[in-house]
């Protein structure tokens, strides 16, 4: 885990400082079983937040651009209940531990994606599409 | 006592054990005195980033994740008391799986003492 994980999480600091300002990290831990990256930094006016962890089995993410404390994008896979809901309907409650990749819009409006990463993440902030490596 | 593995000691380091008693007991007793109190630490970073959490939401990470889930009436009030409750589920997630694993790890350890 300790080596893959700081090389991912290196990768993830290098693209945030070369496209948006005063990147400061939160937490960043790396153990025997999990990993975990957050940190904040500055696009023009907005705040991004971004958190990723690591385990044996699942990248847990979650990567948000704010306004003055409004979500204005977010991607995440947390499996909240209107993600559970949309995904598995009315068995949702059997998949609670899954993660559910989705798209928050203004005032969290929610969709279902794809999985996402980072690189999607400032793409999509950056309004740019394929062109962030 | 299974044999694992093996290890160089500073000759100084042996001199001076072999005063003391049987070398190989006297370093297993040290490395697990060593684990124990590293483990110790992890856990107490561990906790302090977990109190945290249950400060800031009035429960345990295995309530508010359920309750997240399954009440909508929590969700709703989670939701719109912060922006950002995902990112602090994910993290109070990590370090509660980190106070639960290390724990296990150190009653390993003291078990077999």
């Amino acid at each position: 885990m300790d080596r893959e994980a700081g090389e991912h999480f290196e990768r993830i600091l290098k693209l945030a400082r070369s496209r948006f300002s005063d990147v400061h990290i939160v937490s960043r831990d790396i153990s025997s079983k999990r990993a975990i990256l957050k940190f904040r930094c500055r696009y023009q006016k907005y705040l991004i937040s971004v958190s990723e962890i690591l385990t044996e089995q699942t990248r847990w993410y979650s990567y948000y651009l704010l306004d003055e404390g409004r979500v204005q994008l977010g991607l995440d896979n947390f499996s909240d209940r209107p993600a559970l809901r949309l995904k598995y309907g009315a068995e949702f409650t059997q998949h609670l531990d899954e993660p559910v990749p989705h798209l928050h819009t203004q005032d969290k409006y929610l969709e279902l994606t794809e999985e996402k990463t980072f690189t999607h993440f400032v793409e999509l902030v950056l309004g740019l599409r394929g062109e962030v490596e | 006592m299974e044999a694992i593995a093996e290890a160089r000691i500073e000759k100084s380091y042996l001199e001076t054990l072999r005063l003391f008693g049987e070398v190989d007991e006297l370093v297993n007793e040290a490395v697990e005195q060593y684990l124990t109190n590293r483990i110790i630490e992890r856990i107490r970073l561990a906790r302090k980033k977990v109190r945290k959490y249950e400060r800031t939401y009035g429960t345990n990470y295995a309530t508010f994740s359920q309750r997240v889930q399954l009440d909508e009436g929590y969700y709703n009030q989670v939701n719109q008391d912060n922006s950002l409750w995902e990112q602090d589920a994910l993290e109070w997630m990590y370090w509660d799986e980190e106070v639960r694993d290390w724990t296990e790890r150190l009653e390993s350890i003291l078990s077999e003492s």
